[in-house]
């Protein structure tokens, strides 16, 4: 809403326009953001179950179309996270500390795909808990503890998140 | 890169003569070649210079230090568009 409400006022005021994302490193990365969409995926399997479970309507159709084309979304959303982050992020350095991230990245990218094309729960937990080892390696490359925690909301999975206090 | 701010999100920043800016810090600057950046800052030097990129540069034209007074504003809120 207060995003909607800015538009608005921006096309009235025309705001000051900030380049952020070029191809010069901002050093802004974070794997939350492949965390999230896998919680996602694992969120939108247990949706299509809980429809697979039911007398299938014409609505509860239109709703499955919309769970599969979220799921398809955010599984291609946790490559795209995660590709950025090994292929702009880790560098020379983190690569020689971890020389495991690329079998741990290609594992991922089997993992998404895998969540793309079927249907079955175990395949999100997977992918989370890959991408929640990839998240744990991001922090230890920059010397920040982990922590492991339920995430507050559904499909309340186990989430590796920096200890930033 | 995909970094936290992406096209479509607004930010508001504020600059006060007395502020002070310390590491980490994300900022709004001018840089001398290129539109407002947003940038965050990875190091101060004693004449309280700001640098904005650090060992992991895949670039060196950002690898230089910014005088304060560049800092058009520091980031305070961040509000992202609706398409995440």
């Amino acid at each position: 809403m207060i995003h909607s409400l800015l538009t608005k006022l921006d096309t009235y005021f025309n705001f000051s326009n900030v380049e952020a994302h070029c191809d010069i490193p901002c050093k802004i990365y974070d794997p939350m953001k492949a965390q999230l969409a896998a919680l996602s995926v694992i969120r939108f399997l247990d949706l299509i179950e809980e429809l697979n479970q039911q007398e299938t309507s014409l609505a509860q159709q239109a709703q499955l179309i919309r769970l599969i084309n979220e799921k398809e979304q955010h599984a291609e959303q946790v490559k795209h996270e995660v590709r950025v982050i090994w292929g702009d992020y880790f560098k020379q350095a983190q690569i020689a500390q971890f020389p495991d991230i690329h079998t741990t990245v290609h594992n991922i990218m089997l993992s998404a795909s895998a969540c793309k094309q079927h249907t079955s729960r175990q395949n999100g937990e997977t992918l989370l808990q890959q991408v929640n080892d990839f998240a744990a390696t991001f922090w230890q490359t920059k010397q920040v503890n982990t922590y492991i925690a339920t995430c507050p909301y559904p499909p309340s999975e186990k989430v590796v998140y920096p200890d930033l206090k | 890169m995909s970094p936290s701010f992406i096209e479509g999100d607004y930010v508001m920043c504020y600059r006060l003569p007395w502020m002070h800016l310390k590491i980490d810090d994300v900022v709004v600057l001018q840089h001398p070649n290129y539109p407002l950046m947003i940038k965050r800052i990875c190091e101060i030097n004693q004449h309280g210079h700001l640098k904005i990129t650090g060992e992991n540069s895949l670039s060196s034209q950002f690898d230089f230090w910014f005088s304060p007074s560049r800092v058009v504003g520091k980031v305070l809120f961040h509000f992202k568009g609706q398409s995440r």
